[in-house]
């Protein structure tokens, strides 16, 4: 086990096997403030629970066998986060960490503990790993995780993923998220106009779901990675954003580079 | 007319995530012995446009010859069924569970290769999925029951094989 940081909550950075981006997560965490540790997915089960919160990093959990998420979301750890989802401490899933929380029914969880979405296949085959725009489309503070985010905000933020595609067989359930305000990003253009395209929807998601929080606004699983995005230095040249003008500015200056990137305030929020 | 071919594919190799599946049923998911074993295979149906089913089996082992997506003889084992005969019988000692995406983005692909790179004009469809070969545990009475009970996937403790809001499952028993 790793140990670092300085804030008030400690926060595991679970690593389940095949996971690979927690140290950059934990990384990301550190920088917004937040005490964050790597844990192993088998540690003790006493050593888990003691966590503030919890963040289920991107990677290919157990090679995603059988389909992603699916073998990690039986695992004891899921268990144990379940229990402290339903006392209220926060929890994020990023990428194969959104889809372990889906097919362990922590989110959306409308249905408490039922899987009521899957992660399908993209639309477009294939691995899309690129950035893409997502707009904070709940209400701010709907999501504990989100909180630090404005109303209607777009974030430019990379994906990485060939299961992204948010799916399910219920004819309700997608119209109900939205009525409970569920859905805290949608995939958007550079302008936050939220349409139908696959140039801006990557992988065909329903009603352009990129992020799902449960319905007590503590569980938080995301396709894109905001870890990737955690500092300015991160953002690429070229993108319709503000925040690629001040990248542009802070080119070759290190102090500058280190500022805040757009996927920063999902880690804050962890404080 | 057409004709429909099952093309059969198995590893030659361990397959660890049919190892993976059998341990999660039996350990983490409290099965134990009830599990007595777990295979896999890809699963691809073919519809040829011949009324000759062995010319629509003969079309498709041409096909899987020249594609490793398919048929990769390093690692593979292949075998080609008409799908007159398809499901083959099941021994009382196994029971079949074929997990196919709602949505066959898989096949699309292959198809659109068979056709275009391969020139396989006379291919009129073709479908993907997974197929588990599930043998339940000496002293368990309904295979059938136990093979839904595991491949439907309801809650976190319940199902493994497939995830309902994408897949759907056929269990031959």
């Amino acid at each position: 086990m790793e140990r670092g940081g300085s804030g008030a909550v400690r926060v595991a950075v679970v690593e389940l096997p095949g996971s690979n981006c927690e140290a950059e997560t934990r990384m990301a965490l550190l920088a917004a403030g937040v005490r964050a540790d790597i844990v192993r997915w088998n540690e003790e089960p006493r050593t888990l629970a003691g966590y503030g919160g919890y963040v289920l990093p991107a990677g290919f959990s157990y090679q995603d066998r059988v389909r992603a998420g699916a073998l990690a979301a039986k695992e004891t750890v899921l268990e144990i986060i379940s229990e402290a989802a339903a006392a209220g401490k926060p929890v994020m899933g990023i990428c194969n960490g959104c889809q372990v929380l889906v097919e362990a029914g922590l989110v959306p969880a409308t249905r408490p503990g039922e899987v009521e979405m899957a992660l399908a296949p993209n639309a477009r085959p294939g691995f899309h790993c690129r950035w893409v725009f997502v707009k904070h489309t709940a209400r701010p503070g709907r999501c504990r995780l989100t909180r630090a985010l404005g109303d209607g905000e777009v974030l430019p933020i990379p994906i990485a993923h060939a299961e992204g595609r948010f799916r399910t067989t219920s004819s309700s359930l997608v119209a109900e998220l939205g009525r409970r305000d569920q859905i805290v990003f949608r995939y958007c253009d550079a302008r936050g106009r939220v349409r139908e395209d696959p140039d801006v929807n990557p992988n065909g998601s329903v009603d352009n779901i990129a992020g799902l929080c449960n319905a007590d606004g503590n569980v938080l699983a995301l396709m894109p990675h905001p870890e990737r995005a955690a500092w300015l230095r991160q953002v690429p040249d070229g993108l319709s954003s503000p925040w690629a003008d001040r990248r542009a500015v802070a080119r070759g200056d290190l102090g500058r580079a280190e500022a805040e990137g757009p996927g920063r305030r999902l880690f804050s929020a962890f404080s | 007319m057409d004709s429909a071919v099952v093309l059969r594919v198995r590893l030659r190799v361990p397959d660890t995530v049919a190892l993976s599946a059998e341990d999660v049923l039996r350990r983490k998911m409290g099965y134990g012995p009830r599990v007595g074993g777990l295979r896999r295979e890809d699963w691809w149906r073919f519809e040829v446009e011949t009324d000759d089913p062995a010319r629509a089996a003969g079309r498709v082992e041409t096909w899987a010859a020249r594609c490793t997506a398919l048929v990769n003889p390093n690692k593979h084992r292949a075998r080609i069924e008409a799908v007159k005969d398809w499901p083959p019988g099941t021994t009382e000692a196994e029971v079949m569970i074929l997990v196919r995406d709602r949505e066959d983005v898989r096949a699309r692909s292959m198809l659109g290769f068979l056709t275009d790179t391969l020139g396989a004009s006379d291919l009129r469809s073709l479908a993907s999925g997974t197929l588990w070969i599930l043998r339940p545990g000496a002293g368990e009475r309904d295979g059938r029951a136990l093979a839904e009970e595991i491949a439907i996937t309801r809650s976190r403790t319940s199902g493994l094989l497939a995830n309902p809001h994408a897949q759907v499952v056929e269990v031959w028993a």
